[in-house]
């Protein structure tokens, strides 16, 4: 039996997600209405702020994932390891997937900071609210990965723990 | 060298567990660092790959789907379905096949196919008396059916990923669609003979409109977004939030199965699965950009024009390399790396980019059967309850009517051009 305690059902990243998925189809919605209507004039910008909802949509929805195990994966080989050697192969990998990480957020952040002074076509806001989709949702990706990677030290330390995902 | 230990680098990734998006951006990070190139666009490359207005009929027609289930659309058109084809030899077998067509009009995605109706096409079957081994192998093998018919979350993709319009590419689908679907059912007529299956009982003609009447609107779908692209009214991502709208009005009007909490809980999957598809569509960006700094497109069409400059000899070629790699990675994933380097290759050689699409998209469903990596044999083994291994040997028969079909498509491109070209 493994002691490994479940993870909750949903996560405030996966309802921030589900928010900015609403936010797409009120904005296409509104787009369609004001096109083929008299009485709304139709916005130049729901187009784009659809797209950076759907980027922010994404990049949050990645941190999503990465706590519910809801990546796309093929993990063949994994599931022949036994529990230990399979937590200490996935130890392996979430390390290098947050150095990784940590230097994306400084890359990305780094880009949103040049974007400050870059405005978009029809948005009233500068490109750094668009270019900080990555590195706000890296965070949240560090921060999932640091927890599972003490998860997966616990587990590592306790015979009776199974091999968590 | 490099480009082997790209690719190398990756698949290895990915085998041991790594997610598929994931290991692409850190394959090109690490290309970056080592190369001293393009790092400080590389997160700027992705946001880049992400920012398609088309692109947003994913998660939109994903939602259609997943509403549709919520709302118990499913078992109307499974009993539809029954009272059409059920007092035929082999009965749930051809209702597993007629749903999952009627389903395909509604949903863009296999997975909600076999996900969502194959858990009940299952359960009926095994209620009736038919094997596991059968039923899994039908349901899995049905499920090929949902991205050929319009919406498809593949057309989708491939249209972004070939610049191809996504309008002609629902098209294009819906006779190949309709073909393999009456394909399988001839496989299933077959095996249902040899093994003496049973019948159900002939619907009268007033259970047949009766159990129409239930499903009709929902069977609207399809027309209403084919109809809407063509006419002119709305584009594929504007028609892709028209159906969830309708969705929800026939789930508010009609059926009232849907209660407001069901629709955040709908509205929390359906954008984790948009955000894990756009994390490959992210990564594929970055990984795409690196392979195309080492000239990998251009290889790729030197080693194929090298072969021949005939047509069919290239489709031929393309559909072995998608059916050989797609047993071992993920379709969505195959398709956004190699279609951008394929389709220059294909309209050099006078291939229509519909028609091309069409195959590569057939290709990509029989990938999703196809042991040892076959999402659609994971999910139906999930659902169902049936061991992977016994489904594995039980889908190998089931894969001969797609493949046939996919040969007719190839040897006879009017088969996909004759409707998108009839609105061109």
């Amino acid at each position: 039996m493994s002691d490994i305690p479940p993870r909750a059902r949903s996560g405030p990243e996966g309802w921030i997600a589900a928010a900015l998925l609403f936010c797409i189809l009120a904005v296409i919605t509104l787009q369609i209405v004001s096109r083929n209507s008299d009485w709304i004039q139709a916005p130049v910008w729901t187009e784009e702020l659809s797209r950076w909802f759907w980027i922010w949509m994404v990049f949050v929805g990645m941190a999503e994932c990465e706590r519910a195990d809801g990546h796309l994966k093929m993990g063949l080989l994994p599931a022949r390891l036994p529990p230990k050697w399979r937590n200490l192969l996935f130890l392996f990998l979430d390390i290098l997937v947050l150095v990784v990480f940590i230097d994306l957020v400084r890359i990305g952040y780094n880009g949103a900071v040049r974007g400050l002074n870059a405005m978009p076509v029809t948005l009233p806001v500068p490109m750094a609210v668009l270019y900080a989709a990555f590195p706000v949702a890296g965070v949240l990706m560090i921060v999932r990965i640091g927890l599972r990677i003490v998860r997966r030290i616990g587990a590592l330390r306790r015979p009776s723990a199974g091999a968590l995902p | 060298m490099t480009i082997t230990l790209l690719i190398g680098g990756w698949l290895l990734l990915v085998l041991v567990g790594m997610p598929i998006g994931i290991a692409m951006i850190v394959v090109a990070l690490g290309y970056f660092h080592v190369t001293g190139l393009g790092l400080s666009f590389a997160v700027r490359i992705m946001i880049d790959g992400l920012n398609s207005f088309p692109l947003l009929a994913v998660p939109l027609f994903i939602l259609t789907g997943t509403l549709l289930n919520s709302s118990g659309i499913s078992r109307r058109i499974f009993h539809f379905a029954n009272t059409l084809v059920g007092h035929v030899r082999g009965g749930l077998g051809h209702v597993n096949v007629l749903a999952s067509l009627f389903f395909s009009g509604m949903s863009g995605s296999a997975m909600a196919d076999s996900g969502g109706l194959g858990k009940m096409e299952i359960k009926a079957m095994r209620e009736a008396g038919y094997d596991d081994a059968f039923s899994g192998a039908v349901t899995a093998a049905s499920s090929m059916i949902g991205p050929l018919v319009p919406p498809s979350i593949t057309m989708v993709l491939y249209g972004v990923a070939a610049n191809t319009s996504i309008g002609a590419m629902f098209l294009g689908g819906i006779v190949p669609g309709f073909l393999t679907a009456a394909a399988l059912m001839v496989m299933v007529y077959i095996t249902a003979l040899r093994r003496s299956y049973p019948v159900e009982r002939r619907a009268s003609p007033g259970e047949v409109m009766r159990a129409f009447s239930r499903s009709f609107a929902a069977l609207l779908t399809p027309g209403i977004i084919i109809g809407g692209i063509f006419s002119g009214w709305f584009s594929p991502t504007e028609a892709a939030a028209i159906t969830v709208l309708y969705a929800l009005l026939l789930n508010i009007l009609i059926y009232r199965e849907l209660t407001l909490k069901q629709f955040l809980r709908d509205l929390y999957e359906t954008a984790s699965a948009s955000a894990s598809i756009g994390v490959i569509v992210a990564g594929v960006s970055v990984f795409g950009y690196v392979l195309a700094r080492e000239q990998v497109p251009q290889q790729i069409a030197q080693a194929f024009l090298g072969l021949s400059d005939d047509p069919l000899v290239f489709m031929v070629a393309v559909s072995a390399m998608l059916f050989v790699l797609g047993a071992f990675i993920e379709s969505l994933a195959l398709l956004l790396i190699l279609v951008p380097m394929l389709v220059p290759v294909a309209l050099s050689l006078g291939i229509d980019p519909v028609h091309f699409g069409i195959v590569v998209v057939m290709n990509l469903m029989i990938s999703i059967l196809t042991p040892p990596m076959g999402v659609a044999l994971f999910v139906v083994a999930k659902v169902g309850d049936i061991p992977v291994e016994r489904l594995t040997r039980a889908i190998l028969p089931w894969l001969v009517p797609p493949l046939t079909m996919l040969a007719l498509i190839i040897l006879f491109p009017g088969i996909v051009t004759f409707l998108p070209n009839l609105l061109r």
